[in-house]
């Protein structure tokens, strides 16, 4: 009788909207029971959950509003059992009386501890009441949750699309045009971090901390959460939020379902696609294979990477399975799912390469000017390989005690071809345009290997009525590699005749070749407990108290090597004239650059970090109206790196350790049933990542500049407050407003900065404290079959950094003046929005839903100049997905991503020189601004059909 | 008495002339100085070194050596240092090598042998880079090398010595201290991958040398950034692979790039840029806000002649040089050039003489004291970088070497003096065609037999590094 305990909770949840009678035209005797379905955390109405209503074992779905009904039911006691993936089982009972017309609402709880990092042993395992109560316990936080459901029935393949759905949060693209990582509520994704199941991964990345979510299919979530304020028991490093992403649990009873799908990208209809063998790559470099100080032979670096074909490429696959079932009188629960995708992408780009020499500006006031070097117009084919494999054992040993394993591996394999057109801009202009004096012909192949493995032990006790603990143990590990980024260009020269108007281009010739290998483990080794305990009741009241603590070791090793190669001139000449791949030759100038870059680089390092934390935090509903938690988490960070330079280069190696002091506060006031006030105050950090710490100087993220470290960087303190106004004005309508603020001490942003061999790279800074406020709104609305749902985030942040203003005088004074502007974070969007525009027809089986993303403009790269930051400008991108019901186990579906083909645009606000008159340059679109990048990616196209046994 | 008062004072002008013209052979012995302990040249040198290195030995450097800060490693004349193992030196302190005419300083990687010739970048071993170099950090008061052969250096750099250059760099020498002295004076640079010497800043003063065969596919022979002034005259490059000489405020170190390039003899400069197709190349390139004088140069069968960088506000790898007028009390009030000497055996050469704008935009002015007078040949509608038939100026204006017959077609790969002799015939038309109306950097170095310059040699009025009077370059 556990579950009567727990009505009043439940009660909570359980909203009787109206309970009204009416007379029934059919006769006095026939009622009618309907309601609504909604998840509790979000208040985003559930679609496609069970409602089962007995007696008479009537059992249907939710629809499209969450809505459903009951009709023709003749007066009686009945009982509905509500169901759905993903969310805790609810029953209720309730009299319907004669002739009645009972209407309710009902808040399905998310079946996990969206908050803590507990894993719940299953559903149906007698503690589903406490774990409802562990859940409400937190139920003042700000979080967002997307359903397996939802995300079935969106267009989105991976995780990183799914993202972009959730209020306050943007994605950052790739290459292929893919979302890649989440910038939530304006903070940059350095400030957020991806859990799996509750528990910190490692990132497979070789600059940063946080997961590439392209990594995971989204097929293999069970659900998706956005926390965006952070408790004592949660890690302190998230200050925009926390994504945690929940993998599939067992379910009560056999199951099997999975997907099969293929799918096409829009692009290639246009052009080919370019592959290349990576079968004969070499893992390792020279150096490794060799040993340290051994010269390389040029015969160590295979042609056959540069040998590409293109054609078509194949059609698109995406399999997935899931089996799941109970044993033991459902003590042994266990779950094994496998996805595959093999997916071919491309991408367009034209790429404006700046200059790292300013240009002195007629007076301080400006304008400022960019100029160009080059024009780069390239071409990406890239093949992307993801395997997700997952399993999960949960075991009920005893009645109060359980244990669960988890494990699961997940990798994404790349293979991409980039093919370069690099004009070399000259002084001339021929026919209006700037004309090149070279023109580069560039191949590069890349391998790109990347898994995650991680294995998590997690046990739950309950020692008495009042006493429970939880502990975790967990063991990761991410890894990349990049064997051989490899690089093969010819070049020409372009000798232009300007009095004529014409030009002649000279033969090919061979030029430098490059390769690189890089590789990089973090290996993580963690353990969690928290203790729980219901410390005192006062009256109705009841303060609910846990204590905790983890310890984390990581450990990261990273690999680099790069070897530059020389042609082979021909006899008597200073080129080397171009025949083929294989029958270029090659040579290394000077000679020792044979031993490539390892014998010293700060790209080879070792990196240990101990993360040890406690807390205690309580939680105290003081009425019915208000409840607040809070606490006290104490993090001591521990880091040490020691890379391969010299012992007499500066920042060669390094101990930091610091200690933060983070306290929260969340509370909730509830005015009635349908208003709530939700306040919340935590402090948070964030540590630079480890790449950020070390002069490595790496070319392999960033296309276009080199990015290297600062040994000097200071970790970022920030002090969140959040302020959220719920109103659920009737039905399905819903108006959420919130505010919130946050003071970030030392945030960490790349800027470009003079390098001192006359380069620009990327390095990483801290420009000062920023604020950074921001609203959010999320609204829905509906009309029958159709509906539409939003969401929309006002971020204004502000940080001032140091530029330099290069400029003359009147006096012809050369002034390189320090300055300080004032300028949003970067990354950080002033308006992000989404729409949805929903479809669902039950009768016929067909969902279908539109979807509108739009990022405002935000900066990508900060100039070492004032008024030359690089800009991305505003996106609105359109997806569409549809499926129809084939039978009972039968689901065909459709999905269109990018039908828009809305380009990446990066500009310059400034006076475009180069868009009118004899100076201009190509895909130039404004006299106003200069247009330094501009991608295109294409749609793509999926189709599948899903089952569920 | 009056002729012999006259012929007392035209023995009296006889004598001055010839005390003035620096060509007495008087040579009576310097005193050796000695600095600290005396090197050893019994074991291989690696790690800290300080102290002097004897007269007349031989020394192997078998592994990186440093002068630490405060220490110095002074090199008396005639010694020989074999740097093994692609060895660099580093200096925290103060080295100075004070070889002699008669007994210069070599420091060279002895597996390596000089060949005449054609040169190509992966023909010639001078390119492959021997020893690693010299690399002077911030803390480095004065590097100071006098009549110092540097041969087969440039190997990639394997142990980065201090913060700034990077793992892989191919310099003879990189001089990092902007308020440091770097004096190189009738030295020897023989072979190198990229650049000869990368100056981020120094007072310096880069006088009388020869530099053969310096940057394998591009590299520029003097490469002076922001933070560096001084004088870079009287030397002879031939084969480098792209400038020769260059200024550029690359880095915005103060104070501002400025540097008086006259009285250089640049032959066959700029044909192995071959990333570049040559486009930036040439003999002599003032570009990114910095300031030069660049007077009395004698450019022979380069790819460029004197290139003044411009800019049209739209593209760039390099940009506008500072030709504004000044009136700061810097050592150059503002960019001027002129009474320099062109002379091509290929038209194409020929065409650039003036450099066109192809490659990048340019603002040299046609100068009318320029052999040939180009202001004159181009007319005076003439625009910045405008390209121009050079058809009848080749093989115009032949210099008169005493030893290099012109025309040499072999100019591309012609990269070393051999047995050629760069000096004037008398009858040459660069004879007295130079000005001496300007004023270099007179101070900006100390002048001291042995921790300082030998001498800053002023203006010449021949054209070209050697003058007929025997003054200029003494090689």
């Amino acid at each position: 009788m556990r579950k009567k305990a727990l009505l009043p909770a439940v009660v909570l949840l359980l909203s009787f909207c109206t309970t009204s009678l009416l007379v029934s035209a059919q006769g006095a005797d026939i009622g009618e029971i309907s309601g609504h379905v909604y998840d509790a955390g979000t208040h985003e109405q559930l679609i496609g959950a069970t409602i089962l209503l007995q007696p008479g074992s009537k059992k249907m779905m939710s629809s499209l509003e969450g809505k459903f009904s009951y009709k023709g039911l003749r007066s009686g006691n009945y009982s509905i059992t509500v169901t759905s993936q993903g969310y805790l089982k609810m029953d209720t009972s309730l009299f319907l009386p004669a002739g009645g017309n009972v209407k309710f609402d009902l808040f399905l709880r998310a079946d996990a501890a969206a908050l803590s990092a507990v894993i719940v042993t299953g559903k149906t395992n007698g503690e589903t009441d406490e774990f409802a109560r562990r859940k409400e316990q937190f139920s003042n936080n700000i979080v967002n949750i997307v359903s397996a459901n939802t995300i079935a029935i969106s267009p989105d393949i991976t995780v990183a699309n799914v993202m972009q759905r959730i209020s306050g949060v943007s994605v950052e693209r790739g290459n292929s045009g893919d979302g890649q990582y989440a910038i939530i509520r304006g903070m940059d994704k350095r400030y957020n971090t991806t859990l799996i199941n509750g528990v910190k991964i490692p990132s497979p990345d070789n600059k940063n901390r946080f997961v590439p979510l392209d990594i995971f299919p989204a097929e293999m979530m069970d659900r998706i959460e956005v926390i965006k304020s952070l408790t004592p028991e949660m890690e302190g490093d998230a200050t925009g939020g926390v994504m945690n992403l929940v993998m599939k649990n067992a379910p009560d009873k056999f199951r099997l379902e999975g997907n099969a799908g293929t799918g096409y990208s829009e692009i290639f209809f246009n052009r080919d696609f370019t592959k290349y063998s990576s079968s004969g790559i070499s893992r390792k470099s020279p150096a490794e294979v060799r040993g340290p100080g051994v010269f390389a032979s040029v015969n160590d670096f295979s042609y056959r990477n540069f040998m590409t074909s293109i054609g078509k490429p194949p059609l698109n696959s995406n399999f997935g399975l899931t089996a799941g079932d109970r044993f033991l009188g459902n003590k042994l629960g266990i779950i094994v799912s496998a996805s595959y995708q093999n997916v071919y992408r491309g991408s367009n780009s034209n790429v404006m390469v700046q200059s790292p020499t300013g240009v002195p500006a007629p007076s301080a006031d400006g304008p400022w000017v960019q100029t160009f070097s080059d024009v780069e117009v390239r071409q990406y084919s890239s093949r992307q390989q993801r395997l997700g494999l997952e399993t999960k054992i949960d075991y009920e040993y005893h009645k109060h005690h359980s244990l669960s394993l988890f494990a699961a591996y997940v990798q994404l394999n790349e293979y991409r071809a980039r093919h370069t057109i690099d004009t070399l801009l000259g002084g001339y202009s021929l026919n209006g345009y700037i004309g090149g004096f070279a023109i580069k012909d560039q191949i590069q192949t890349r391998t790109d290997l990347q898994n995650i493995v991680n294995t998590t032990l997690q046990g739950r006790d309950r020692w008495t009525e009042k006493f429970s603990s939880d502990w975790s143990l967990v063991y990761s590990r991410a890894k990349r590699q990049l064997p051989d980024i490899a690089e093969f260009s010819t070049g020409r020269s372009i000798n232009p005749d300007l009095n004529a108007g014409t030009v002649t281009i000279g033969a090919p010739t061979v030029q430098n070749s490059s390769r690189e290998w890089m590789h990089n483990t973090d290996q993580d080794l963690a353990a969690y407990l928290n203790l729980h305990e219901s410390l005192l009741t006062i009256g109705s009241h009841r303060v609910d108290l846990s204590f905790g603590g983890m310890f984390r070791h990581k450990e990261r090793d990273n690999y680099d090597n790069k070897y530059s190669l020389d042609p082979l001139t021909d006899p008597g000449s200073n080129y080397e004239q171009f025949i083929s791949i294989p029958d270029s030759k090659f040579t290394f100038i000077p000679a020792n650059h044979a031993l490539g870059t390892a014998s010293e680089n700060a790209g080879i390092y070792h990196f240990n970090e101990n993360v040890g934390a406690g807390y205690g935090q309580f939680r105290y509903a003081f009425s019915k109206k208000w409840e607040a938690a809070g606490g006290l988490r104490v993090e001591h960070t521990s880091q040490d790196y020691n890379s391969s330079l010299n012992a007499s280069v500066e920042g060669k190696s390094a101990s930091i350790s610091y200690i933060d002091y983070l306290p929260s506060l969340q509370a909730k006031y509830s005015f009635d049933e349908k208003k709530a006030l939700r306040l919340s105050y935590f402090k948070s950090i964030c540590r630079p990542a480890y790449a950020d710490l070390i002069l490595f100087k790496d070319n392999s993220t960033n296309e276009n500049y080199t990015i290297t470290g600062n040994p000097y960087l200071q970790h970022t303190r920030i002090d969140n407050f959040d302020l959220r106004y719920e109103i659920f004005p009737r039905g399905l309508d819903e108006l959420m407003i919130g505010v919130f603020y946050k003071s970030i001490k030392n945030p960490i942003e790349y800027a470009l900065s003079k390098s001192s061999n006359t380069e620009q790279e990327l390095k990483p800074g801290n420009f000062g404290n920023a604020r950074n406020l921001g609203a959010e709104l999320t609204f829905r609305k509906f009309f029958g079959d159709f509906g539409f749902s939003g969401n929309y985030t006002y971020t204004n942040s502000a940080i001032r950094s140091g530029k330099i203003k290069y400029y003359h005088d009147a006096n012809n004074g050369t002034h390189y003046d320090s300055v300080a502007p004032k300028r949003p974070l970067q990354g950080q969007s002033t308006h992000i929005g989404n729409l949805s525009l929903l479809y669902k027809n039950p009768r016929a089986g067909i969902d279908a839903q539109l979807a509108l993303v739009y990022t405002g403009e935000r900066i990508s790269t900060l100039s070492l100049y004032y008024g030359l930051d690089n800009w991305e400008t505003a996106t609105t991108f359109l997806d569409f997905s549809g499926q129809k019901a084939l039978g009972r186990h039968y689901i065909l579906y459709v999905k269109v991503n990018n039908i828009l083909n809305t380009p990446y645009k990066v500009i310059i606000k400034q006076p475009n020189y180069a868009y009118q008159g004899d100076n201009k340059l190509p895909f130039q679109q404004s006299a106003h601004y200069v247009t330094a990048e501009y991608d295109r990616y294409y749609a793509n196209y999926t189709i599948g059909v899903r089952f569920k046994f | 008495m009056k002729h012999l008062t006259f012929r007392f004072l035209g023995a009296c002008c006889l004598i001055y002339l010839a005390s003035c013209s620096k060509s007495d052979s008087s040579n009576v012995s310097k005193p050796q100085i000695q600095v600290g302990q005396l090197v050893s040249p019994s074991a291989p040198l690696s790690g800290s070194i300080k102290g002097t290195m004897q007269a007349g030995q031989t020394y192997t450097i078998s592994g990186d050596v440093t002068i630490n800060a405060g220490d110095t490693l002074f090199i008396q004349k005639g010694v020989t240092v074999n740097v093994t193992n692609s060895a660099a030196v580093i200096v925290k302190g103060m080295l100075v090598s004070q070889g002699t005419k008669d007994a210069p300083v070599t420091f060279t990687d002895p597996r390596r042998a000089k060949t005449t010739g054609t040169s190509t970048a992966s023909s010639d071993s001078a390119y492959s880079g021997g020893w690693t170099g010299i690399y002077c950090d911030k803390t480095c008061p004065l590097l100071s090398l006098k009549w110092t052969h540097l041969d087969f250096a440039g190997a990639g750099l394997q142990n980065i010595p201090f913060q700034g250059p990077s793992t892989g760099d191919q310099y003879v020498i990189y001089f990092g201290n902007p308020s440091g002295y770097f004096i190189l004076e009738d030295s020897w640079i023989y072979g190198s991958p990229d650049d000869a010497v990368r100056f981020y800043g120094g007072k310096v003063n880069i006088m009388r040398n020869t530099l053969e065969k310096c940057g394998g596919t591009g590299g520029d022979g003097f490469n002076a950034k922001s933070g560096t002034q001084g004088n870079m005259a009287y030397n002879l490059i031939i084969g480098g692979a792209t400038n020769g000489t260059k200024s550029a405020n690359d880095g915005g170190i103060t104070p501002q790039c400025m540097i008086a390039m006259y009285n250089n003899t640049y032959v066959n400069d700029g044909f192995r840029n071959t990333g570049t197709f040559g486009a930036r190349s040439g003999s002599i390139e003032v570009e990114n806000n910095s300031r030069a004088l660049v007077y009395n140069n004698l450019i022979v069968d380069c790819r460029f002649g004197v290139r003044i960088a411009g800019g049209n506000n739209v593209t760039a790898k390099v940009y506008l040089a500072d030709t504004l007028p000044h009136n700061d009390g810097a050592g150059i009030q503002q960019t001027a050039y002129g009474h320099n000497f062109f002379y091509a055996d290929d038209v194409s050469l020929a065409n650039q003489f003036v450099p066109t704008k192809v490659a990048q935009a340019v603002v040299t002015t046609p100068q009318s004291t320029d052999i040939p007078n180009m202001a004159a040949f181009l007319g005076a509608s003439y625009t910045f970088g405008a390209q121009y038939d050079g058809t009848s100026l080749v093989g115009q204006n032949n210099p008169q070497f005493v030893n290099y017959p012109l025309p040499n077609m072999n100019y591309q790969t012609q990269a070393s003096v051999d047995g050629f002799d760069f000096h004037l015939k008398s009858t040459s038309p660069a004879v007295g065609k130079g000005t001496t109306s300007f004023t270099a950097f007179t101070n900006i170095v100390p002048v001291d037999p042995n921790f300082g310059s030998s001498g800053i040699t002023g203006p010449g009025k021949d054209i070209g590094c050697y003058q007929i009077d025997g003054s200029g370059n003494q090689h």
